[in-house]
């Protein structure tokens, strides 16, 4: 029986007219990557701020680790970890103090060898000294998951983490997002409008739509029969191009941009595309379901 | 937590550049007044006293220090209330505005802890502030003018001699702290109903020049409203300086004040803890 770590129920926020959340409700259990979907306006940051009580809710209830939050307010913040929107820092300050200055109000405040362990982890080691703003996006993006981490939080809430990243900065985080959850079993909480994102990542998830929930559960039962095709990334576009007609793919090009070729296959085809391009010398950089949530509320309705 | 947020505060504060301007500014005011009078200074005192040296005879040193502490008080205290503004101001709406209210507010820490702890940071620099002006003003006017009574004419002329300027020139300080104080508390509560770093030190220094000038203009409106504008108690260091001495108007004047802090500080803590952090 899984252990509910996060339980929203009929959570609502207006602004004057404009009802950013209306009767939202859903369940983070414990051990789960959550993915919190929806589309750019649906309510997800207004959401996410209600969760660390940076906004207050018109009404419903936000139980975490089994407390009220508003009533254990800081018992509650003391167990999680987040980044809400974009990570912000004191730019004239270094990483290390940047951290130190979060770490001491902490209930425990954090030691500086904790504080060296997680940048090391998150492979800013070598600028912990180096002033914030002289930081990229990917950077701060990671140093932000540094003082998520600080106080070994049991949750982590984050708010399109991913957003405004290269592809390779996407990929960094989404691999040091997902380690967190494989090496120490933190549970995360991940809001994003980018439907692929959520299903390489989550386990379970809410998709929400104007502040209300579409649908909530098992992300590979949400997504089962949806499928808009196959994106292939690969260095050699050009020898991909030219082998896939004589393969059993042929006649499945979509369309192709630089390295990212779009095929019409379906999602259970990718084992068997990834070994051809094996067999064929080809080199993979990613292959991986191309869905997008527009398509999905388009599937719904 | 209040003494960990509070040295988080300063850290910060004393880290960025801009702390330092106004400490930069009152350095270079005051050098500058100071070198001006010692090169100048006998023929500004023969300006200012030409009236009464037909019915006076003047003798000894009044050109000296303590007429110059005297002359960079009546003078900053109009212009510090900026410098003060221009950091004060940016306490919380420079974290609103920047994003890192973020970070400090899902901390595990009460919104009033922080809020106490940045309020007592913007009256830390507002004291120190002060303090630098106090130091300064004594010494440079010591070394480069000398020690001396002091000779002030207001509503009547009063000559105070040497050894008993000291004390009023603490006094003078202290309450001048005070006066402050109250700049920095209503540029603190600016700062938290805005989310920009500019607005509150526009709004300060409009308020504070609007008070000034109304106060200032002798029509029975003003004069009427003159005791509601809490400029009018920021001049309470003039009676240090003034005989008969009288406590019990320096403690209505220092009480009007303190009042105003409380209400200022008040007014943000109870506004802090209903704001939902849109920024």
């Amino acid at each position: 029986m899984p252990t509910p770590i996060l339980s929203v129920r009929g959570l609502s926020k207006s602004y004057g007219n404009f009802q950013a959340v209306n009767q939202l409700s859903f369940t983070v259990n414990e051990g789960d990557v959550y993915g919190f979907l929806g589309p750019n306006g649906a309510g997800k940051s207004t959401t996410i701020r209600m969760l660390l009580s940076l906004i207050f809710p018109d009404s419903g209830e936000v139980e975490l680790f089994g407390k009220n939050l508003y009533h254990h307010r800081e018992w509650v913040l003391s167990q999680i970890g987040a980044i809400v929107e974009k990570p912000d820092f004191y730019g004239y300050l270094s990483a290390m103090r940047n951290l130190e200055v979060l770490g001491r109000l902490q209930t425990v405040p954090v030691s500086r060898s904790r504080m060296q362990e997680v940048l090391h982890w998150v492979g800013l080691a070598d600028r912990a000294n180096s002033p914030v703003k002289t930081f990229s996006q990917g950077m701060k993006q990671r140093l932000g998951l540094a003082q998520a981490l600080l106080h070994q939080p049991k949750l982590i809430i984050l708010d399109e983490p991913t957003n405004g990243l290269d592809p390779q900065g996407m990929r960094d985080i989404r691999e040091l997002i997902l380690s967190l959850q494989r090496e120490q079993g933190i549970t995360i909480f991940l809001s994003s409008h980018i439907l692929s994102e959520v299903e390489i990542m989550a386990n379970r998830m809410v998709i929400i739509q104007k502040g209300k929930a579409v649908v909530e559960g098992n992300v590979r039962d949400i997504l089962r029969g949806f499928n808009t095709g196959l994106q292939v990334e690969t260095s050699q576009p050009g020898a991909f191009l030219e082998r896939l007609g004589g393969s059993a793919f042929s006649g499945s090009l979509r369309r192709a941009e630089e390295h990212k070729i779009i095929l019409n296959l379906a999602a259970d085809q990718a084992p068997a595309l990834a070994a051809w391009m094996v067999e064929s010398g080809l080199p993979i950089e990613s292959i991986s379901p191309l869905r997008t949530l527009e398509d999905y509320f388009i599937s719904q309705t | 937590m209040f003494w960990q947020a509070l040295r988080n505060e300063l850290i910060k504060l004393f880290s960025r550049g801009r702390s330092y301007i106004a400490f930069g500014a009152v350095v270079f005011i005051v050098g500058a007044i100071h070198l001006a009078l010692w090169v100048d200074g006998a023929n500004f005192l023969n300006f200012q006293t030409s009236n009464l040296q037909e019915q006076f005879l003047f003798e000894g040193n009044l050109l000296n220090g303590n007429l110059s502490a005297y002359i960079i008080l009546t003078a900053l205290l109009v212009h510090i209330p900026f410098l003060i503004a221009l950091v004060t101001g940016d306490l919380l709406a420079g974290e609103s505005a920047s994003g890192t209210i973020r970070f400090l507010l899902i901390r595990p820490i009460r919104r009033s802890t922080l809020v106490a702890a940045k309020f007592a940071t913007a009256i830390i620099y507002s004291t120190l502030l002060v303090l630098s002006m106090a130091l300064l003003s004594t010494f440079m006017g010591r070394w480069l003018l000398g020690n001396g009574d002091l000779f002030v004419v207001r509503d009547t002329m009063v000559l105070f001699d040497a050894s008993d300027v000291s004390w009023r020139m603490l006094g003078a300080y202290a309450f001048s702290i005070l006066g402050m104080a109250t700049v920095a508390s209503l540029s603190f509560l600016f700062s938290a109903i805005t989310d920009n770093a500019v607005t509150p030190i526009l709004l300060t220094m409009v308020i504070i020049i609007a008070f000034m000038i109304l106060s200032s203009i002798d029509l029975s409106l003003f004069k009427a409203m003159k005791p509601f504008f809490f400029t009018t108690y920021m001049n309470g260091w003039k009676l240090f300086f003034e005989d008969p001495f009288s406590w019990s108007r320096i403690a209505q004047y220092g009480g009007a004040l303190l009042l105003h802090v409380v209400i200022f500080f008040g007014f943000t803590q109870w506004y802090v803890q209903r704001k939902d952090i849109l920024s």
